[in-house]
């Protein structure tokens, strides 16, 4: 397009929010159904299956989805590749490896094969080595990068939280009973 | 009903009565009233055109419908290298900064240079917060003997906040405060519960400190087709309802209406062409961004509004036999006395109790405490001088509280699903002192890829900055704790200081009596050059605490009043 006969349209309009409403319920996203067709950028399969068992075990399916399916993995994946420096993508991923290598040396199997039971207690003590562990800071970064990836994701934010938008007025004093949960 | 407002961009004619150098709130600004007195008006934007409403592309988007989440890729902090300090910077808004790798300036010290070149500017993104200055303010150089007095008093600018606060639209309290005078404002938005709870104890304890809802020019009436707030929450990626001011909403349609307009979008200025003959300036020299065709267009009146350090660039490359460091600087005071607020003085606590009590709405401000030192009797302090006024808000603990939670698992997810404690944050903006020392300068060699010099930025917080910093943090945790806080932080977070880190840039072009030791005079009219005037964040004589965008308005419409007097007398 030729800018010199562009033009600039100045439309001013109180139409705004319905317009953005209806924009909103276009864009609604699926994202059980994205698992099935996501091409990951920084995870081998085993690798993503043993994100997807991790990510569900920090934030699992309560009356509302989990972590997985969210699609946190994929998130975390996305991250990793896009968002990080090489360090941390490396330092993630080696911390996977870990997991394993930790896992065979407690309980004699990969962490796929563990009951829910012993999966957790390597977890909790991942979690209580944190500050000093090289596992540790791996299960630091991956908590924090799940709670990120669960909490902004449409299942997260709306499902779980209360997701609120253009209530078009506000009040500064409500009775909590009345929302009953956190806001995103 | 819509109003509907096409103006064209291209095919211009090269004489105009006004050039107006930047679209965003000062340059609309100039655009609107010097259109609205009959001057055939040419805005020169270095930046893309952006259409109201059309070109808000994230405006209402779910975090979810960010890839990323809206973070920035790394190919984008690289592009973005200088900005993303500010911290804040996501794929929200990105569109409307520009890239530091396209933009390129020296940093002899640390300063971040946060620009917004497009059509709308700055005003599209900025914080909203207006509050005017006093005499206080306008009288404090002059009663220290610091940097040079300011050629104007309240009185000389009052009307002016109020035309341009009836236009723009400004809610807020008033507080009958001398040091925060008080305008024709909208009905104030809500503070929540436990604000009203900090009010209150804050004022039974401190009588002269209040805390009351930021004045900000978001709407809760509506004035013609703007509606007031929706309460969606994130205005900085722009407002279909024209809820908040900027240019875009605001003052570049009403300047469209009156048929004297014309945008020039991709129009970097190189320089501003002086006549020797007549002693003014004659037009303006651009480079076509697209083309790299350069361009000159001639005008009676010349504004200067491209914001504070991108005036000075082009005040300073605008050399001439007459003037070889820059049109109308003989002084050599441009560049010079570069300040911007200082930050990063953050306090956070937890307020007890209120755990049956919660908000429904994203409301877009938050609150505001005014300057509470030096404001004469016991406020004024021995070991510095001007003082800091606090931004801030009360919420319950979000999601986040998730970071801070040990463990995980059901009982983990069910805990961050209940909203956690009532949290109180703020953080100080304190006053600059103008020194000669903190300046931009143009760089001797290095350009950009228009030829035109990069600046230099050489500028830091010197020890009276740094003693109100640990002054504003003391005072108020002292503050929270005997109001009943509990788990208090008060932290100086360095990168705060930074300078341009406020995204308030000012002097480098600063106002005063004395053509010798300043740039422009009381009417922000250049000493030198009498049709050159220099009407944004660059003109400042000082820089008072409270956040600056409305007093720009008010110097631009009044500047214009009088340039368009001079003009008609025939005296320009």
């Amino acid at each position: 397009m030729d800018r010199r006969k562009a033009l600039i349209n100045m439309s001013l309009s109180a139409a705004g929010i319905s317009l953005s409403a209806s924009l909103i319920a276009a864009l609604g996203s699926c994202e059980s159904k994205k698992q099935l067709s996501y091409k990951a950028l920084t995870f081998s399969a085993e690798e993503d299956a043993l994100l997807q068992e991790l990510v569900e075990l920090i934030i699992p399916t309560t009356d509302t989805p989990g972590a997985k399916a969210a699609g946190v993995n994929q998130y975390i994946d996305r991250v990793l590749s896009m968002v990080s420096d090489a360090p941390e993508k490396e330092g993630f991923v080696s911390g996977l490896e870990t997991i394993d290598i930790l896992s065979q040396k407690q309980f004699g199997q990969t962490f796929l094969k563990l009951s829910q039971e012993d999966q957790i207690k390597l977890l909790q003590q991942l979690e209580s080595e944190s500050q000093t562990a090289k596992g540790g800071s791996f299960f630091s970064l991956l908590k924090s990068m799940t709670i990120y990836g669960y909490y902004t994701s449409e299942i997260g934010a709306s499902q779980e939280l209360m997701y609120v938008h253009a209530t078009g007025t506000y009040d500064g004093d409500i009775p909590y009973s009345e929302v009953g949960k956190n806001y995103y | 009903m819509p109003i509907n407002t096409t103006f064209q961009i291209g095919e211009q004619a090269a004489t105009y009565d006004a050039i107006v150098i930047g679209s965003g709130v000062s340059g609309g600004w100039a655009a609107k009233e010097l259109t609205e007195k009959g001057l055939k008006t040419l805005v020169l934007e270095r930046g893309r055109p952006v259409e109201h409403r059309k070109d808000y592309i994230t405006e209402h988007k779910a975090p979810w419908e960010f890839d990323l989440r809206g973070q920035l890729t790394k190919e984008e902090k690289k592009e973005y290298s200088q900005a993303v300090r500010i911290g804040y910077l996501d794929k929200t808004a990105l569109h409307f900064f520009s890239k530091d790798s396209e933009s390129p300036y020296v940093e002899e010290k640390p300063f971040v240079w946060a620009r917004g070149y497009q059509v709308g500017g700055k005003s599209i993104t900025w914080g909203r917060y207006t509050f005017r200055i006093s005499d206080l303010d306008f009288e404090a150089n002059l009663k220290e003997g610091v940097g040079v007095d300011w050629p104007i008093r309240y009185k000389d600018i009052a009307q002016w906040y109020d035309y341009v606060e009836q236009f723009a639209g400004i809610s807020g309290e008033k507080l009958g405060l001398d040091h925060l005078p008080d305008g024709n404002f909208q009905k104030p938005m809500e503070l929540n519960v436990v604000e009203k709870h900090l009010r209150k104890r804050i004022r039974e304890l401190y009588p002269e400190r209040y805390l009351t809802i930021a004045r900000a020019a978001v709407l809760t009436e509506p004035i013609g087709e703007r509606a007031p707030c929706h309460y969606c929450g994130p205005c900085w990626r722009g407002c279909s309802t024209g809820s908040y001011f900027s240019s875009l909403s605001s003052t570049l349609p009403a300047a469209a209406a009156t048929g004297n307009l014309t945008i020039r979008p991709f129009s970097v200025v190189h320089s501003i062409i002086y006549d020797p003959e007549t002693r003014k300036a004659s037009g303006v020299r651009i480079v076509d961004s697209e083309t790299k065709e350069t361009i000159e267009f001639k005008a009676k009146v010349v504004f200067v509004c491209a914001s504070a350090m991108a005036s000075t660039q082009i005040l300073l490359n605008s050399k001439s036999e007459e003037f070889p460091d820059g049109i109308g600087n003989t002084s050599g005071v441009l560049g010079h006395y570069l300040m911007d607020h200082h930050l990063g003085m953050d306090v956070n606590a937890t307020v007890p109790g209120f755990l049956d009590r919660t908000t429904r709405g994203n409301r877009p401000i938050g609150f505001y405490i005014p300057r509470y030192r030096n404001i004469g009797g016991d406020s004024d302090m021995p070991g510095f001088s001007r003082g800091y006024g606090f931004e801030g808000s009360a919420y319950r603990e979000g999601w986040s509280q998730a970071f801070g939670m040990e463990g995980f698992g059901v009982d983990f997810k069910n805990k961050v699903k209940e909203a956690g404690e009532w949290r109180v944050g703020m953080w100080g903006f304190g006053e600059t002192l103008p020194y000669y020392d903190n300046h931009a300068r143009l760089h001797p060699t290095e350009t950009d890829e228009f030829g035109i010099p990069k600046m230099v930025f050489n500028a830091e917080i010197k020890d009276n900055e740094k003693r109100m910093r640990q002054d504003c943090l003391d005072s108020m945790a002292e503050m929270l704790e005997n109001v009943g806080c509990t788990n208090i932080t008060a932290e100086d977070n360095a990168a705060g200081a930074v300078p341009g880190f406020g995204i308030h840039e000012m002097g480098t072009a600063r106002m005063g009596r004395d053509p010798e030791t300043s740039f422009l005079n009381g009417n922000n009219q250049a000493h030198e050059v009498p049709n050159l005037f220099v009407t944004d964040g660059a003109c400042m004589t000082s820089s008072p605490c409270q956040n600056p965008s409305i007093t720009y308005m008010a110097l631009t419409a009044r500047a214009a009043d009088f340039a368009v007097k001079q003009l008609k007398s025939g005296n320009l």
